[in-house]
């Protein structure tokens, strides 16, 4: 609110001042950057109840978890428990994921501009195992099969880290 | 800022509030994100061991205190998970026999309840499965010097991942660690 100060005979001129709406603006566009980064990862899941799921610790990683999430398909009926894929917020299948698990195990462990290529681990009969780790946010009324086919895609990818997301019951 | 001089008293500039609800619009959205996210989520380590995947069949020396738990998909009552093990103690010392744990209570004695996928299903008792375990890792703690039991879970496709996630939450709280999840399918 600005009052113009030249004049004493009481003709305010009051200049809109743009910084106020600015400011708002760019919260706005902070937000809805922020909200399309996070459901990105994090889909929509009614974790599965357990009392011992503890909570994660980014730190304790270098690389944070690659999020694989589970969702249920809308019910057709009273015991359709049927599932999806959505990995970086899109529906895949099995072996459209086990092809993005093979790539970011790839890009993981090759050498890379700055030096810090992580590279394989050794694992039994000469398999290259990945250093990534893979956080499973399973829906708890889906069928177990495909969780299944998650881990199975993680094992070809040479993924052997998992992480299984719960919630503490109500 | 008050002005004691009457005359310069209109040019008073008012404390303008807005930088105020920027900041405090800042501080909610921080709080929103971050309380979201993160706090009520926990984790359970799934073990997947190292020599999962290659082409070689079980080893020659499997540990015969390996405990097995199998979870297995049944239509009766609407829909029925049942857990076995093929190494329940029975009671002629160091017999072990299958052993098929009983059920909960049916879950039409409340039939009100809006019928969910999750809990739509006949569980197993889980207090008698995981007295089991703890009963079985402590024998074979005993036995061989404070070694981790060996467990392998299999379970059958068509069992609700609740039912699954139960028997990781039984592993984690009796410290079950050499634990494996068996990537062959039951035969139905």
């Amino acid at each position: 609110m600005n009052f113009g100060n030249q004049s004493e005979q009481g003709s305010f001129e009051s200049k809109l001042d743009l910084t106020p709406l600015i400011d708002c603006i760019f919260q706005l566009i902070l937000f809805l950057v922020l909200t399309s980064q996070i459901t990105l990862q994090v889909a929509d899941v009614d974790l599965p109840f357990a009392l011992e799921g503890k909570e994660a610790h980014a730190a304790e990683l270098e690389v944070p978890p690659l999020v694989v999430n589970v969702v249920r398909q809308p019910p057709k009926g009273p015991s359709d428990r049927t599932g999806a894929i959505v990995y970086n917020g899109r529906p895949l299948s099995p072996r459209s994921l086990t092809a993005e698990l093979k790539k970011e195990a790839n890009y993981d462990a090759s050498p890379r501009p700055e030096g810090r290529g992580r590279g394989w681990e050794e694992g039994q009969g000469g398999k290259k195992l990945s250093r990534l780790s893979v956080l499973v946010r399973a829906d708890r009324g889906v069928k177990s099969e495909h969780v299944r086919s998650v881990f199975e895609a993680c094992i070809e990818a040479g993924i052997y880290k998992l992480k299984v997301s719960t919630i503490q019951p109500e | 800022m008050s002005w004691t001089n009457l005359s310069e008293a209109r040019y008073e500039v008012p404390l303008d509030m807005t930088p105020m609800i920027d900041v405090v619009f800042q501080l909610v959205l921080f709080f929103v994100f971050s309380l979201k996210f993160v706090a009520f989520e926990g984790q359970i380590q799934a073990y997947i061991p190292r020599d999962r995947g290659t082409n070689e069949t079980a080893p020659a020396e499997a540990d015969p205190w390996t405990t097995t738990l199998e979870l297995s998909w049944e239509e009766k009552d609407g829909g029925r998970v049942v857990a076995r093990t093929g190494q329940y103690p029975s009671s002629r010392d160091g017999e072990v026999r299958d052993h098929q744990f009983p059920q909960e209570r049916s879950r039409e004695a409340a039939p009100a309840k809006p019928r969910r996928p999750e809990s739509d299903f006949s569980a197993p008792r889980w207090d008698l499965v995981e007295e089991f375990l703890a009963g079985r890792k402590k024998q074979y703690e005993a036995r061989s010097g404070g070694k981790d039991l060996p467990v392998t879970v299999s379970f059958d496709n068509r069992v609700p991942w609740q039912a699954v996630a139960n028997v990781l939450d039984i592993c984690a709280r009796q410290k079950i660690t050499n634990f494996a999840l068996n990537m062959q399918e039951i035969e139905p």
